[in-house]
């Protein structure tokens, strides 16, 4: 493998210097608002003098920079503007081979639109260029407009998408399509992070103050994506407003600060022309607040870094950091009624950097090096033959091209290499119960070419993956992509994407459970590969003045090589832990949704799907082959109509209403259908059955000594909990001061309160049975404050 | 002293929404039966009914044994023979009811290969009256034995006090899993004349366990009480971490069990409405597990006095 790595390095060493070679007259700089915050999608136009027409126009990015190359010597108007704001313009005077750095304020209208009409501009821009993806953006503002649980979380907000479904109100953890939550990949800032959860995932690690927005791709992601066949969901980091600013936040989950500032000018001598920084740090502190009733000894802290710069060539630099960690401390407790010490921690780790170039030619270059880390720890201080724990590491370097689709043609290119390893143990007693560790190498190349004009847009590309482990089987696919675009008018398109999808991880957790960690392992000889061939297609159309947006798409997905947990795996085989089988979804995803113009902005989503699973049942008789019978039902996520709601409104004096509603059609669950005594062996003095010796502990006073039984199972997810249901509400009100601006907000989780069902129990040894269960979250009202200046 | 109350803290969340109880159709009625074989003595099968399904047992079953070419029909016996002796029988423990065959006079009419054999496979088949059968089979693990040889250690090891010893046994071909169960008698006067107020039983029983054929080998008494250690008094596990205390004496019997055994005890899928259990018995009449095993038996003395002056130490390791 080392000459993969070796080959990369080379290439990302290599092409700073091959790109010097060009644009010999330049411009390059910012635009921002009035208020110092970039200003993304912006238009910097480059006309002569004596032209009404520009000669060249770009779009700034996300930091509101932007880069003209290769412009004549001579005397040029540039002119900057975008909607909602008044244009700017200058004239400048270029010099043979000099670089221009440009500054734009722009001034917002009188009718202040807000920046959510920014993202606005970018899905209608996605509208136009892309052919087949389905990317669904989640600002900043709408994340903190969303009612959330104490404080807002991206996780959360991608729940009111469609075709996302969430089992659970205690888990952040989401599944697009029918796939499964593994098989989602997430990213920040494009570095993957691995169970990206707080508090057993009742919150997810994304600090909103560092948020500048995420985008969930739910299907047709083109070939530059890999490692993930159900979805991407890119969150990427706000460098913060011009000059020093200031972030702070008390909710009852958690404090939050944030600060940044411009990069010192000291940092001209590294090549560092301008730039932001931007740092956030978070605390729970369920600990202190329970401290008066009884001891919690849990806390999670998170500190996340961020800095954009833009070097003294117009080169971009971004470098991501990111800490967390989760600590249930039962180690210090002064209680005899608690046995065991504990102490068990979990958390995740990443940092990366990115390198942007833009040349002539609309030709722009990246190149990403990375590495992230989750790891978990379950330690009892006074057994040290005790030592339960997981952990899954990933190194990534990529290099890609893209050429903008300006003459029609345009295309992209790229490779990455990543090394992904895992170890997990769980062993106690002189006893090894679980245990398993491995790591590979998985180079990719892709390619893709991009041809359009005024009616189609098109899309073929391919991504060929090798992914070896040491000693272990190795895969290699080519997935082939296409994706076709055709624009029945200037805001109405019909578009199909198909493709092939591949991820070489799995997430072994038991997804039965509402609530836990993953933990990984990768493909090999234990367990295969996961392939999914999908397509798509669909119907999306603007309308009022580009205010409104509606789309309906319908999808089919295959997946192969899934796993699933082998309840009866044979102890001296190390390679039948994971039962081997295939899936299936399709469905149909609807949305309208208005993000611009006066009055409420919101969505509306309504989802149908329709997911099965079919895995052996190591439970049942084998087949005369000595296999496992298979067995087909539908996931735990089968959630077949969705229906979401989302709605904010700006009410004048600084207040806003939030409101979000979702209704679930129910989930499957597989009943018990009868009990029975649970007994144990003797082993001593001749054998025999008896109850176990827990049966035996003393029985309250009052309390029924019931018989410790065992429950015998109904066909496997064959039944339904009731629909859910759900409406939260919130109220911000934002005053504006000399210093800064202070929000204080309230919420509330499940304003009527509904008793949507987490689980239920069937106690089948009762007469007549009973069934009885534990709801979701109840009416939960909180408040927070934030102030930022 | 702070109240500690742990699951209420986890279970924060959870507070005030428990649902409202309902009744609900019928449970379905089935048979469970419950066979383990161990080398060297006769075959039990044990049948009980889900709870409130009395009457499936009312009737006898057909109950066969097959060995290769032979077939024994077990018996309806006193369920006194199908339960431990260690055990004092309560109906309300069997909320189904009880059944138990075996061979009714094996001292005259079964001959000696009757008795489960190490190494042969066996076949289990239960019809109930009404049709409805249940059938699987076990191979019985070959013979294990502690690697301390009886004629060493008739009369048991010697364990200094304080101290652990490493058991080490024979890799028993057909074995998941080897089970050690200890029992430490005198445990809490001894620990009490340490000083250690635990409070526990006399005697004290533990589990220990190994994982596959090959691990053969498992530290005494700290490695053993893995699945104890949240339910015994704290003080006595952290005590056992450093060996028995004088006076103590204790007997561990080792068993080499078969998969069947080991998938029925471990369970399967996480289901909120209770434990399951992976069956080695199929069939329409319910779920059962037919499982097998071999074991041995070493006893020891934290006291060399009451031993014989040629008793050996407990340490195995370095026979391994």
């Amino acid at each position: 493998m080392t000459k993969y790595a070796a080959l990369a390095v080379l290439l990302i060493a290599l092409l700073p210097a091959l790109a010097s070679a060009q644009a010999p007259a330049s411009i390059a700089g910012f635009v921002r608002d009035s208020a110092g915050a970039a200003v993304p999608a912006a238009v910097v136009s480059v006309r002569a003098p004596d032209a009404s027409e520009p000669s060249v126009s770009v779009a700034t990015d996300d930091a509101g920079r932007f880069m003209i190359p290769r412009i004549a010597p001579g005397t040029w108007h540039v002119d900057a503007g975008r909607i909602g704001f008044a244009d700017s313009s200058l004239v400048v005077t270029l010099r043979a081979g000099e670089r221009r750095v440009l500054s734009f304020v722009l001034r917002e209208l009188p009718v202040l639109l807000e920046s959510i009409t920014v993202e606005a501009d970018r899905a209608r821009q996605s509208f136009e260029e892309d052919a087949g993806l389905t990317a669904r953006i989640i600002t900043a503002e709408q994340l903190r407009s969303l009612p959330g649980l104490a404080e807002p979380d991206v996780l959360r907000a991608i729940e009111v998408l469609p075709g996302v479904v969430s089992t659970s109100d205690f888990s952040s953890a989401f599944n697009v399509r029918g796939g499964s939550a593994d098989q989602n990949l997430i990213l920040l800032d494009g570095i993957p992070i691995y169970n990206p959860f707080h508090l057993g995932g009742l919150f997810s690690v994304f600090n909103a103050d560092m948020i500048s927005r995420a985008e969930l791709l739910a299907g047709g992601f083109p070939a530059e994506y890999g490692g993930r066949v159900s979805s991407v969901l890119t969150v990427e980091s706000d460098a913060g407003r011009d000059g020093f600013d200031f972030d702070a936040g008390v909710s009852l989950l958690a404090s939050r600060v944030a600060l940044g500032d411009d990069v010192p000018g000291a940092l001209d001598a590294i090549g560092v022309a301008d730039g932001r920084w931007r740092v956030a740090a978070r605390r729970s502190y369920f600990d202190v607040l329970l401290q008066p009733f009884f001891d919690f000894p849990y806390h999670l802290t998170d500190v996340q870094g961020y800095a954009d710069l833009r070097l003294a060539n117009d080169d971009r630099l971004t470098i991501t950091a990111y800490s967390g960690t989760d600590l249930l401390d039962l180690s210090q407790l002064e209680d005899d009624g608690f046995p065991l010490r504990i102490r068990w921690d979990w958390g995740n780790d990443l940092v990366g950097a990115g390198w942007q170039r833009a040349l002539a030619g609309g030709v722009r270059l990246g190149a990403n090096l990375s590495h992230t880390r989750f790891d978990t720890g379950l330690r009892f201080p006074d057994f040290e033959d005790t030592d339960f724990r997981s952990e899954i590491t990933q190194t990534s370097l990529r290099f890609d091209a893209h050429v903008d689709r300006s003459r029609g043609f345009g295309g992209a290119a790229g490779f990455s290499l990543d090394r992904m390893a895992y170890d997990n143990l769980a062993m106690t007693g002189g006893t090894v119960f679980r245990g398993e560790d491995g790591d590979g190498w998985l180079p990719a190349l892709y390619g893709q070419l991009e041809w359009r004009d005024r009616r189609w847009i098109v899309e073929a590309g391919a991504r060929a993956e090798h992914w070896s482990v040491r000693g272990e089987r190795d895969y290699t696919y080519v997935s082939p992509r296409f994706a076709v675009k055709r624009f029945l008018d200037d805001d109405m398109a019909a578009k199909l994407a198909l493709g092939r999808y591949t991820q070489y991880v799995h997430s072994v957790r038991n997804e039965e459970l509402p609530f836990g960690l993953d933990i990984w392992v990768t493909a090999g000889d234990r367990a295969p590969a996961v392939v999914s061939d999908q397509v798509q297609l669909g119907l999306e159309r603007y309308f009022a003045n580009d205010d409104w947006f509606a789309s309906i798409e319908t999808y089919a997905r295959r997946f192969d090589g899934l796993i699933a947990f082998n309840v009866a795996d044979d102890t001296n085989d190390p390679r039948d832990d994971f039962l081997f089988g295939h899936g299936s979804s399709y469905g149909v995803d609807m949305l309208l949704r208005r993000d611009r113009g006066l009055g409420p902005h919101g969505w509306v989503s309504a989802s149908w799907l329709r997911a099965s699973r079919t895995l052996p049942d190591p439970t049942a008789q084998d087949e005369a082959d000595g296999r496992p019978p298979e067995l087909r039902y539908p996931p735990v996520w089968d959630r077949r109509v969705d229906v979401d709601v989302v709605m904010s409104q700006e009410l004048g004096d600084g207040w806003e209403l939030g409101a979000r509603f979702n209704f679930g059609s129910g989930l499957p669950h597989t009943r018990a259908i009868g009990s029975y005594a649970y007994l144990d062996y003797d082993f001593g003095l001749g054998g025999g059955v008896r109850p176990p010796s827990e049966d035996d502990d003393e029985v309250d006073e009052g309390e029924e000594d019931e018989p410790f039984v065992g429950v015998l199972l109904g066909p496997r997810n064959a039944e339904r909990y009731p629909a859910y249901h759900r409406l939260d509400l919130s109220v911000r009100r934002r005053f504006e001061r000399d210093w800064g601006t202070l929000t204080a907000y309230a919420q509330v989780i499940n304003a009527y309160n509904q008793k949507n069902v987490l689980f239920w129990f069937y106690q089948m040894d009762r007469d007549p049975p009973t069934r009885t269960g534990i709801s979701m979250l109840p009416v939960l009202p909180t408040l927070g404050v934030e102030v930022s200046f | 002293m702070r109240r500690t109350f742990i699951p209420l803290a986890g279970a924060l969340l959870l507070t005030g929404c428990e649902l409202q109880e309902v009744a609900i159709a019928d449970a379905e009625p089935f048979v469970v039966v419950e066979s383990y074989l161990s080398a060297g003595l006769p075959a039990l099968v044990a049948l009980h009914a889900s709870v409130g399904a009395d009457e499936l047992l009312e009737a006898d079953a057909i109950v066969e044994l097959v060995a290769e070419d032979t077939t024994l029909t077990l018996e309806r016996v006193d369920i006194d023979r199908c339960l431990s002796v260690a055990y004092d029988y309560d109906p309300n423990d069997f909320p189904g009811g009880l059944a138990c065959y075996a061979q009714a006079r094996p001292d005259t009419i079964v001959p000696d290969s009757w008795l489960t054999e190490a190494g042969v496979r066996y076949r289990l088949d239960v019809t109930l009256p009404d049709g409805s059968t249940l059938s699987g089979a076990t191979r019985v693990p070959q013979p294990v034995a502690f690697a301390l040889d009886d004629d060493e250690a008739p009369d048991g090891c010697f364990l200094p006090p304080w101290t652990q010893a490493e058991l080490v046994w024979n890799a028993a071909e057909g074995a998941a899993a080897y089970i050690l169960d200890l029992r430490v008698f005198g445990l809490r006067d001894a620990l009490a004349a340490e000083g250690i107020d635990a409070d526990i039983d006399d005697p004290f029983s533990l589990r220990g366990v190994s994982i596959g054929q090959a691990d053969t080998s498992l530290v005494l008494p700290a490695q053993i009480g893995v699945f104890d250690r949240f339910d015994i008094d704290a003080d006595a596990a952290l005590a056992l971490q450093r060996g028995l205390p004088p006076g103590t004496r204790f007997t561990v019997v080792l068993v080499a069990v078969d998969r069947n055994y080991v998938d029925w005890v471990r369970g399967g899928d996480f289901n909120p409405s209770g434990p399951l259990r992976t069956p080695s018995l199929y069939g329409d009449a319910g779920t059962g597990v037919f499982g097998s095993m071999t074991l041995d038996v070493l006893e020891g003395d934290t006291d060399a006095s009451r031993l014989p002056d040629d008793a050996p130490t407990c340490e195995m390791g370095s026979t391994s």
